[in-house]
Parts: C-alpha cells; sequence; structure tokens
C-alpha cells in the first residue's frame, strides 16, 4: 500500500490511485505507424527506476518515477 | 445491525438538487474568473461557501444560487459549466462520530487536526468514490454515487450509523 | 496469591474447571493440574505447555463452540472467561489414550519428506491413500458454518507507531506523546508491561507492573491511542502496517466487532517487540512438563502457578536463572540449575549458588517420560551421566530478538556472534528497534530516565544454548509444531537438500502456524554446524505476514454477504420492483431481466417482451450507460481522437453510431455521438465499459493532447436513461411531449409530466425508436407517464433478455460478446464508418500487417439454426464435430419476428463463407446444432422500420 502524494490533493493511499502505464509505452497520435506499432509490443523493463503514468481520483493523472525493486518513489510530476 | 461499539452519527439523505461542475481550462485563472463570476474558487481540498473544489480544474457549485447560463457567459472563454446533479446522492453525517465512520469505510486522515470545517476530499468511502465536505465539528456532508448509495447507506448503517432522514 | 477455588468455569476436553481473571487459558490448566494438552501434528507426541505467548508451538486447541470454534489457538494466547469451552486436537478416541501414537511407534519410517519416497502407483490410488493421511496427520478441524461474527476495518494515521508496550515501547510512546506527538501503542497482550508481567523489578518506586499500566493511562492522557490485544501482523510499503485487534477473545460472542482489522500509516515506526526464548535441543525435549524458563517464570509471578513441584532449570545464560528463584517462592522445589556455561558468576548466579544447586558445564542430555509426562532428566554433569527427578525442566537456549517485522520492512539484519544470532540492521523504511529487539537487555539501559530496583541484579547477555549431537536416544525436536528434528534436518543435508530454503520445504521446519518461532535460530545453528559453515552463511528463510494467524473473517471485514461487492442501483430500482421485475447483476449493476406474467419462464417472458416492441412499444431502462459531455471550444479535438469515425460535420442536433478503439487497433468500445451545441458533445458508450471509457477519455485530453480546451464531463448516473422503442413510439412520444418526435439520428429537449428532457432518436432494437434522457433525480415521473403511454397502445415494459433479443436480428454487436477485444472494426463488418484521414487513437495499429491482408480473420456472421433448434451459446462453430473449431457463436437468441432460432458470432473468413452449413458444437452442453452461415442481419434488412 504505497503511499502516493497527488499533485492536487497530497500524500493519499494507493488505493485512490490507478496505475496506467509506462511512459515508454505512450503511442502519440502523431506517431508514425512503424512507431507506434513498434511501441506496443517493447517496453525497458528496467531492473530499477522507471517513469510510470498513474491517475488519481480527483481526475489528476500524474508522471511517477519509481524504483521497480524497492517501490520507492523518486519524484512525482502532475500530467 | 450490532450495537456494542456504535458510531455515534445520524445520516440525512437526499437528492442533491441543483450541482453545477465548473471546468477551468487554467487553473491559475481561477482567481480572475472567480472576480469575474462574483464567485469565491477556493484552492485545493478547501470549500468556500457553496463551492468545492473537486479536482486540478474543477469546481461544484453546490445549490439553486448559481444561475448556470449567466456563468456560462461570464466564463467568456476561459472554462464550462455543466449541470450533474442526477449523480449524486447527499448524505449529512451528523453528530460527534463522523470522523469514526469515515475512518471505518475509507483510508483518509479524517482525524488528522487539519481536516476540519472547510475541506474537501475526494476519496473512496465503502468503495464508491465520494466527495467528502467537512461543515462543522459535528456535521459533515458527503456526495455518494447515486448508483452506490444504497450499498454505502447500508453498510454505514451496519457500522452503527442511524438514518434519521 | 490465587484462590484455591477460582471465579471462571471453563471446561476442556468435557471436563469442567475454573480459573481466575487474568488467566491464561494455560495457566488456569496448569493450575488445574492439567499438563497434557495436544497431540503434535505429524507424531501424535503428547504434548503440554511451552511457551507463554503466541509463539507457543505445541498447546494447540479449539476454543469455542460450532461456527464460532477457533481451531489452532495457542492456549497461551487465549485469556479466560466464563463458559469458554476448549477442546483437543489431533487424537482420537481421547488425549490420553490417542491411536494416532502408533505414528510415533513408526517414526522412522515416516521421516521428514516420506511422503516424497512412498505412495508410489496409479494416480488413482492415491486416492485410497489421502483418505487415511488426511485422517492420520493434523491440525485442528475448521469450522463448517459460516462465521456468524462481526469484523470491521479501520484506519489510523500517527506520527509515530510503537509496536510492544514493554518497558521500552512504554518509555517511548510516554516520550513521543510528551513531545506532542500522534501516537499509536500496540501490545498483543492484555495487559501492557512485556517481560515486566514474568519480573519483579520496581520502577521509579512501584512495581514494574503497576509502572507499566501508569504509563499506559498516561499516554491515554495525552491523547495516544493505546490497542491492547492488537498484534500486527503485517508490515507494508511505506510505513502501512496491518494489526488485528482482538475485541473479544476465540469462541466468545461478541456484541459489536470481534475484531477489527487496524490499517495503520505511520511518519515513524518503534519496534520494541521484544525476544523470544529459544529451546534447548535434547532427546524428548517436547514432553509435557518440558517448558520455556521464561514461560514458567509467567506463570509463577503472573499467574501464581507452580509448573510442577520438583524442577530442573537449564540454561546457557543468565536470565533463566531467574526462574529458580520465581518456582522457589512458590514452593517448588529446585532440584538443580545446569549451566551449559563452563565460567558462569555475576551477581545474579552468586546469588543462585547461595541458595540451589548449580552445576556449571552441565546440560540436558535426554527427558524421561513416564506416563504421558516428564518423570525426570539424564543430565551431563561433571562429565559423568546422571538421572535427576523431576516432573518441570525450564530450558533457556538465550533469547532471539524478534525481527519479523523488521525483515517484512525490508530491514537488513547484523550477526551477533556472542549470542549467535541476529540483531536487527538498517532499516529500509523510517522504522527503528529498540529494547530487546535491538539486542539491549539490561533494563537501566533501557529506562534511562527511570530508577529501575531488580532484587536479583543484571544478568549477562543471552548466549546460544550447546548443539545437539546424538548424545542420548530420542527425538531432540527444532520445530515443535511440526514435529521437525534433528534427524530430520541431518536427512536433509544427507538427500542434496543443502540450502536453508530447500531444508525448510523438504522437512516442512518452520512452516506450521507458528512460523518456527521458537526454534527459528535453533534449527539454523544445527543446519549451519551440519555444513560446517558459519551460522551467518547458512542463510535465512523470507519472513512473511501475517505474524500470527488471522482469521479470514478480519480480512473480510464487512465485506460479506450482500456487501461482498459494491452493487450498484439504477435510479428507477424502485420503480421496476413495483412492475415485479426479476434482477440479473450485469456486471457492478443490477438490471431487470424481465418482467414475469404469473406462470411465465423467463424464456416465455422476454420473447413475449420483445413480440410486443415489434408490434406496438415498449419501454427499457437503459441508465446504466456510459454518458460524457465534452464541452470546450477544443472539445471537437478530443472527440475526433477517441471517436474513429468521422465527427467534424456533424450539425447541431445530430448524432451517428460510433466507435472507439484501442491503440492496437482492437475495438474498445461503441456507442453515439450526439452534438448538443457548438461546443458541446455528447459520447453515449457501454455499461460494461463505463469506468475504462472515463479514465480512457481523461487519458486522452490530458496525456496525449496535453489538456485541450475541453471537459469530460461524466453525466453517466446524471442521466437516467429510458429507451422508448416500436412502430408506436413516436406516437407514445408525440402524445406526451405535445410535440413532434425528433427524426431519425436527431435530438430535442421536451418536457414529459412536467420533467425537461433530452430526446436522443437513435434505434438499437430495430424498431424506431427514442433514448429518453431525464436527471436520475426526476425520472420516475417521466418513467411512469412512458410506460403509461406505452400500456395504453398495448405495450409496456421490457427488459435486458428482450433487449438482447431484439439487437441480435439485427445484428448489433455487444462489447463484451461480439467485440471480444480481439476483432477489428473491419473484422465486425464496420470498415466503412472509420474516418479516412486518421488522427484517432488506434489508426496507425489498423495499418499492422496482421490486420492489413484480408485473409485468416474472424468475422461477425449471422448463423440460423437449419432445423429451429436452439443454439448453444459458446459453441464452436465446425465443419464436423471433433476438428478444431474455425469460430464461436457469440451470442444466441430466438427469432423474434418469426418462429426459429438464430445466433451471432465470430467465424474464420466468415464473409466468405455465407450460405454453408456448419456445426455449432459444444459437447460440454452435449449439444450439436447445424446452422446456416450468413450477414448479420435477419430482420428488416432495408432498414425501413426505424427510420422516418
Amino acid at each position: 500500500m504505497l503511499l502516493i502524494p497527488c499533485p492536487h490533493c497530497g500524500p493519499r493511499n494507493q488505493e485512490e490511485f490507478a496505475y496506467e502505464r509506462t511512459l515508454d509505452s505512450v503511442v502519440r497520435l502523431n506517431d508514425a505507424p512503424e512507431l507506434a506499432i513498434a511501441t506496443l509490443y517493447a517496453r525497458a523493463n528496467p531492473r530499477g527506476q522507471e517513469h510510470e503514468i498513474w491517475s488519481h481520483t480527483c481526475g489528476q493523472w500524474l508522471r511517477l518515477t519509481r524504483d521497480r525493486i524497492s517501490h520507492a518513489i523518486h519524484s512525482v510530476e502532475p500530467l | 445491525m450490532h450495537k456494542g461499539r456504535a458510531i455515534v452519527t445520524e445520516m440525512t439523505v437526499g437528492p442533491v438538487g441543483e450541482l453545477l461542475a465548473l471546468d477551468l481550462w487554467n487553473a491559475d485563472d481561477a482567481a480572475t474568473v472567480a472576480s469575474a463570476l462574483g464567485v469565491a474558487l477556493p484552492g485545493p481540498g478547501q470549500a468556500e461557501g457553496a463551492v468545492l473544489r473537486i479536482g486540478p480544474r474543477r469546481w461544484w457549485l453546490v445549490g439553486t444560487n448559481f444561475d448556470r447560463a449567466g456563468l456560462a457567459a461570464a466564463l467568456n472563454g476561459t472554462g464550462v459549466v455543466s449541470a450533474v446533479a442526477g449523480g449524486w446522492v447527499h448524505v449529512q453525517l451528523s453528530g460527534v462520530g463522523w470522523r469514526d465512520l469515515i475512518m471505518q469505510s475509507g483510508l483518509i486522515d479524517a482525524e488528522d487536526a487539519g481536516f476540519g470545517p472547510g475541506t474537501v476530499a475526494v476519496t473512496p468511502l465503502s468503495h464508491a468514490r465520494c466527495v467528502v465536505h467537512v461543515r462543522a465539528a459535528t456535521q459533515c456532508d458527503v456526495f455518494v454515487p447515486a448508483s452506490y448509495a444504497d450499498h454505502c447507506l447500508s453498510a454505514w448503517r451496519a457500522m452503527g450509523a442511524k438514518a434519521v432522514a | 496469591m490465587r484462590d484455591a477455588a477460582g471465579s471462571i468455569p471453563f471446561t476442556f476436553d468435557g471436563k469442567a474447571y475454573a480459573g481466575q481473571p487474568g488467566d491464561t487459558l494455560a495457566a488456569a490448566l496448569i493450575a488445574n493440574g492439567v499438563r497434557l494438552v495436544a497431540r503434535s501434528f505429524k507424531l501424535h507426541r503428547p504434548r503440554g505447555i511451552m511457551g507463554a505467548g503466541v509463539e507457543e508451538p505445541s498447546a494447540l486447541v479449539t476454543v469455542g463452540e460450532g461456527a464460532r470454534a477457533e481451531p489452532n489457538a495457542r492456549a497461551t494466547d487465549v485469556f479466560l472467561y466464563p463458559g469458554l469451552v476448549a477442546r483437543s486436537q489431533n487424537a482420537w478416541p481421547s488425549l490420553a489414550f490417542d491411536v494416532g501414537a502408533v505414528n510415533s511407534l513408526a517414526a522412522a519410517l515416516i521421516p521428514a519428506g516420506f511422503y516424497y519416497k512412498t505412495f508410489f502407483g496409479p494416480p488413482s490410488r492415491w486416492m485410497l491413500y489421502e483418505r487415511f493421511i488426511r485422517r492420520a496427520a493434523g491440525l485442528g478441524k475448521p469450522p463448517q458454518a459460516p462465521d456468524p461474527d462481526h469484523y470491521g476495518h479501520r484506519s489510523a494515521f500517527c506520527d509515530v507507531l510503537v509496536v510492544g508496550a514493554g518497558p521500552a515501547g512504554l518509555a517511548a510512546a510516554l516520550t513521543a506523546v510528551d513531545a506532542g506527538k500522534r501516537v499509536i501503542l500496540i501490545e498483543q497482550d492484555a495487559a501492557p508491561g512485556g517481560s515486566l508481567l514474568r519480573e519483579r523489578v520496581t520502577i521509579d518506586g512501584e512495581p514494574g507492573v503497576v509502572w507499566a499500566a501508569n504509563v499506559a493511562d498516561r499516554i491515554r492522557a495525552g491523547g495516544g491511542r493505546v490497542l491492547l490485544r492488537t498484534t500486527v501482523s503485517g508490515y507494508w510499503d511505506d510505513n502501512f502496517l496491518t494489526a488485528v485487534e482482538r475485541r473479544v477473545e476465540p469462541g466468545q460472542p461478541a456484541e459489536g466487532d470481534a475484531q477489527v482489522l487496524w490499517r495503520v500509516r505511520a511518519g515513524e515506526v518503534v519496534l520494541a517487540t521484544g525476544t523470544i526464548e529459544r529451546p534447548l535441543v535434547f532427546a524428548n525435549n517436547d514432553l509435557p512438563g518440558v517448558m520455556m524458563a521464561g514461560a514458567a517464570r509467567a506463570l509463577a509471578l503472573r499467574h501464581g502457578v507452580a509448573p510442577g513441584r520438583r524442577a530442573v532449570i537449564a540454561t546457557s545464560h543468565d536470565e533463566a536463572y531467574r526462574t529458580a528463584f520465581a518456582l522457589a517462592d512458590l514452593g517448588v522445589e529446585i532440584v538443580a540449575i545446569l549451566d551449559s556455561r563452563t565460567q558462569a558468576s555475576g551477581p545474579l548466579v552468586e546469588a543462585a549458588r547461595a541458595r540451589f544447586v548449580v552445576h556449571a558445564g552441565a546440560r540436558p542430555l535426554r527427558a524421561i517420560r513416564r506416563g504421558i509426562g516428564l518423570a525426570g532428566v539424564d543430565a551431563l554433569i561433571d562429565g559423568a551421566k546422571r538421572r535427576l527427578l523431576a516432573d518441570c525442566l525450564a530450558m533457556s537456549g538465550g533469547a532471539s530478538p524478534v525481527l519479523h517485522l523488521h525483515r517484512q520492512a525490508g530491514g537488513a539484519l547484523e550477526y551477533d556472534a556472542a549470542r549467535g544470532g541476529f540483531l536487527p540492521g538498517a532499516g529500509r523504511q523510517r522504522h527503528v528497534s529498540i529494547g530487546a529487539a535491538a539486542g539491549e537487555h539490561d533494563l537501566s539501559a533501557i529506562l534511562t530516565l527511570a530508577r529501575v530496583v531488580d532484587p536479583l541484579g543484571p544478568g549477562s547477555p543471552p548466549a546460544p544454548g550447546p548443539l545437539w549431537h546424538d548424545e542420548a536416544p530420542g527425538k531432540a525436536f527444532v520445530d515443535f509444531q511440526n514435529d521437525v528434528t534433528t534427524l530430520d534436518l541431518a536427512l536433509a543435508q544427507r538427500e542434496g537438500y543443502v540450502s536453508v530454503e530447500h531444508t525448510k520445504r523438504y522437512t516442512t521446519l518452520g512452516m506450521g502456524t507458528d512460523q518456527g518461532k521458537t526454534g527459528a535460530m535453533v534449527a539454523l545453528a544445527q543446519i549451519a554446524d551440519l555444513r560446517g559453515v558459519p551460522l551467518p552463511d547458512a542463510g535465512l528463510t523470507t519472513f512473511r505476514p501475517p505474524y500470527t494467524p488471522v482469521t479470514m473473517g478480519a480480512f473480510a471485514g464487512p465485506m460479506k454477504g450482500d456487501h461482498a461487492a459494491p452493487i450498484r442501483r439504477l435510479p428507477l430500482a424502485a420503480a421496476h420492483d413495483a412492475l415485479g421485475a426479476l434482477w440479473v447483476p450485469a456486471g457492478a449493476w443490477m438490471r431487470p431481466r424481465a418482467y414475469l406474467a404469473p406462470d411465465e419462464t423467463v424464456a416465455q417472458a422476454s420473447l413475449r417482451e420483445a413480440r410486443m416492441v415489434r408490434a406496438s412499444v415498449g419501454v427499457v431502462d437503459v441508465s446504466s450507460l456510459a454518458k460524457f459531455e465534452i464541452a470546450g471550444p477544443d472539445a471537437v479535438d478530443l472527440v475526433a481522437a477517441v471517436c474513429a469515425t468521422p465527427v467534424a460535420k456533424l450539425a447541431i442536433g445530430r448524432g451517428r453510431y460510433t466507435v472507439m478503439l484501442r491503440e492496437d487497433g482492437m475495438v474498445m468500445d461503441d456507442g453515439t455521438l450526439w452534438r448538443l451545441a457548438e461546443d458541446r458533445w455528447l459520447i453515449t458508450s457501454s455499461t460494461g465499459g463505463a469506468a475504462r471509457m472515463a479514465r480512457h477519455l481523461t487519458y486522452v485530453a490530458d496525456v496525449l493532447l496535453g489538456h485541450p480546451r475541453a471537459a469530460v464531463v461524466d453525466v453517466g448516473e446524471h442521466w437516467a436513461g429510458l429507451a422508448l422503442a416500436g412502430p408506436q413510439a413516436a406516437a407514445v412520444l408525440s402524445g406526451l411531449t405535445g410535440a413532434e418526435a425528433p427524426a431519425h439520428m436527431g435530438l430535442g429537449d421536451a418536457v414529459i409530466a412536467g420533467v425537461p428532457v433530452r430526446v436522443l432518436a437513435a434505434s438499437y432494437s430495430g424498431e424506431r425508436a427514442f433514448e429518453v434522457h431525464v436527471p436520475g433525480h426526476l425520472a420516475r415521473a417521466v418513467f411512469d407517464a412512458l410506460v403509461g403511454a406505452a400500456r395504453g397502445l398495448g405495450g409496456g415494459v421490457y427488459g435486458l433478455d428482450a433487449m438482447d433479443h431484439l439487437r441480435v436480428e439485427k445484428g448489433h454487436v455487444v462489447i463484451g460478446a461480439e467485440a471480444d477485444g480481439r476483432v477489428t472494426p473491419a473484422d465486425l463488418g464496420l470498415g466503412g464508418v472509420l474516418r479516412k484521414t486518421g488522427g484517432y487513437v488506434g489508426w496507425q495499429a489498423l495499418q499492422r500487417p496482421a490486420l492489413v491482408g484480408p485473409v485468416g480473420r474472424r468475422h461477425l456472421v449471422g448463423l440460423t439454426s437449419v432445423d429451429h433448434t436452439p443454439i448453444a451459446e459458446g459453441a464452436m462453430l465446425v465443419m464436423r464435430e471433433g476438428e478444431p473449431p474455425l469460430g464461436h457463436v457469440t451470442t444466441a437468441a430466438p427469432r423474434v419476428a418469426q418462429d426459429g432460432a438464430i445466433a451471432l458470432g465470430l467465424l474464420t473468413d466468415g464473409a466468405t463463407r455465407h450460405g454453408q452449413i456448419m456445426l455449432a458444437w459444444s459437447p460440454t452442453r452435449r449439444s450439436t446444432v447445424p446452422v446456416r452461415v450468413g450477414p448479420p442481419l435477419f430482420y428488416d434488412a432495408q432498414g425501413a422500420r426505424y427510420r422516418d
């Protein structure tokens, strides 16, 4: 049960958030088809810190940098 | 319902009546917009009068004192106003036990000294995404999604809260 | 000190006894002369009481009766209440004469892991073996009826959480409260004090127990929360801990919640969890009468109970000497103190030598059994074997700091060679260990601000006991609950299960309900010795929550029965009840399935309702559908990004069918799109996908488009939706609104029964239809008016099943059935609706080579039952029975407009197979139905019925 700081509401329990995806998995609307298709299937999957996209129950989308081994949250930014 | 350590709070339940959602494109415009509208637009987690801050760029205007058309005009391209009352049920919690009810049904720090009158929190209670507005030391409004109202009220009655209306 | 009679009646194995307030069940049993309380798990060896708290491995009993019975309760962790009923476990016909004890005789044949090497033969023979194995070993039996108790959940937040109300924890909590912090102090026992409850010390002039109670009061008075009978069960992320509070004892009925699961978020955590005493390892060290020295001391000092008449103390360090004094003061004869150290000194030892017989360099070799308990000890004294007669052997092989929560939190360990064990090292989260848990055993050092007076003087730090080397015949136990002996550890090593993880699983060491708390370090020392490596190199297994067993009800809390999952109710639920609706779960919602007339089956009712719609008019509740308003100058951009159909040219007041794709090009959802005003749009989409669509819309807006000037307003619950469908629908509508009905795919505002509504002219059924949107809290009047008017024209209400029958005839897809996440718009025959200019989510993926070629994709097809036999939903589509499937039936339905049975399906290259006869084959339902493949449309191909 992580404690995640929502940029709008402050620190809240993980239950209030939803993990969406990794930042490197985002397909942009104006990406060329080859890039978009490649993005569908390739992931960095680092053994360490990763940039992730989460949303909070208040509607705020956020970018989280989280260590995937220790779960420590390095930084949070509003999206 | 079981006795013993019942929560000392009463619930008064009813429809919301009128509820407008005000969305601004830029939260930084809040101060300017507030003067133009003649309505205070509070900061994160705050309420001022009948205006609740719900999200990064959204406020709720609760009640019948707001003219939707007039607001829309006064916004002048900085945002929009929408009607959302039908989707919510209003539950007024009275008595000293409302904090206890929130601590049993949710995971938010309602016992913190700072969680006092004028506080607004959007948080799950009994697994339904609710809006909590603290009115006074012994009074708290909870807006429950209409479809979850039966489930939440039944769960809160089982915790000992009494439904008086 | 003890009342001879006792005032609290209880029973054990049917016999009546009485105990005193404050007694544990274990203390009361011993006070009443009951020393045999259990039979061990595998070998059915007689067992008594070994410990004094939650770490007890042997004295497992079932407490309570019927549905409230709690098996495997530790007798040392149950506090007496009037009427307590306790029973022994795993013994038949009785505890004293247990047939299962034959397992002990065959013990040599059933060492650790024996079941991996026996019971060979065909799988069917296992069913025979299993029947006997089940009865041969085990612990308690679970109740057969649902748990009648209530359990609560509670959140709590604090600056400082202190785990353990022993002297260190009390002092820490008091300091924090005095510093103005929000403090929670949690303690497993029924009273604060920890080790003070089994010692005779004075602190600041008061007995330790009184001091502890006073400090707890001061903590409460300062605003701190003190939870007794509460065990911190798990230490999770970011200083989030779960704790289970017992509000009543096992088997005791409760007025409110029987237990409460606390979910605590702490700024800092102070672990004052104390130590668990280690046993000595020698033959028959599990006999009733052999117990931990600290437990014997607790019996004497806390409960005033003598654990026997003649006691031997066996130890490897000073602390156990205190037990000799405590027992002697109760009139127990101390036969001897056996100290395994060759040189023992210090004030405590000298005081003991003055009063008792103390042997240095001495240790027990074998406990002697007579009947079912201890009768004596064969000991090594002065280099020779001597027999001492005793009915109590209080042993101590050191003390292990309780590190479980520290380890769960990710904390490191440091090995302390002197104590032969681990101390808490660096923490990974914001926690610190203090007191005995941190290796500090001197009370004066722990309570630096208090004046501690210990009549016996401080002792030396706890040191480990000697290693067992097959010195006498008999079993020497390292894990008492799972019957794991030193022989089993040696066997595991010999057979190649060298690592501690393998040894654990092969021997079941530490896998009992006590998690091997008592014997863990002792077993580790044996393993290290067998392997010839230093102890810290032998490794440690993982510490996992829960720290002590937790009943399932506590995890469920209030989410049980009708509240097991939140149920969503329609705004018009009461109205449907009044009409006799048959409800069906649809995702999280309850929706009306059909409205049965007397003597009607569901199938008959839904066919009748569907025919009613085709013949005159019907009203169905579609409130659960997702609805979103997108408003603002950039709303069209957001709509165009999400909807894969043309949008920009949609005129104000008009709507169209639309489809939304996933990034990989698959159909994610579908619905309708309406332009309410220049800058305001309405999207409707499926009920089941509502939450997903809500997230998707804001994801596209905030993450992909970077906050366009477009608000996404979820009005799904704001608007109740009523679909009015049938040839008479327009008449019904006009009759109520007094105005002309909107044109097909048009919309307009109107008033029905005095309530402002919005009318959208769209058809799902294939008949002329209108979706009426009205704010949920005002919907009743509108519903009643619509239904009344419909009935007046020979129509009425219809439910989900009828709605499904109607849409199948028209080939409309349902998200989840036909659009199962693996089909593209082209697969569903919707390729033509896509926007050619792209720019919507999924547009790139549609160009994947696998999706561009026409061959091998499954297409949406219509299936007509050749002989009118109903088609089984989910059946495979094959040319001949037994062949690999070419597709499957997604939805089956009766024909509405005429007799017959039809279905929709997904069929490989289905578009090229129209006219073919295939089989809809379901071996599990023994159904094989010949079907003719055709286009997914069975009714009104021209679309004349629903247009103006």
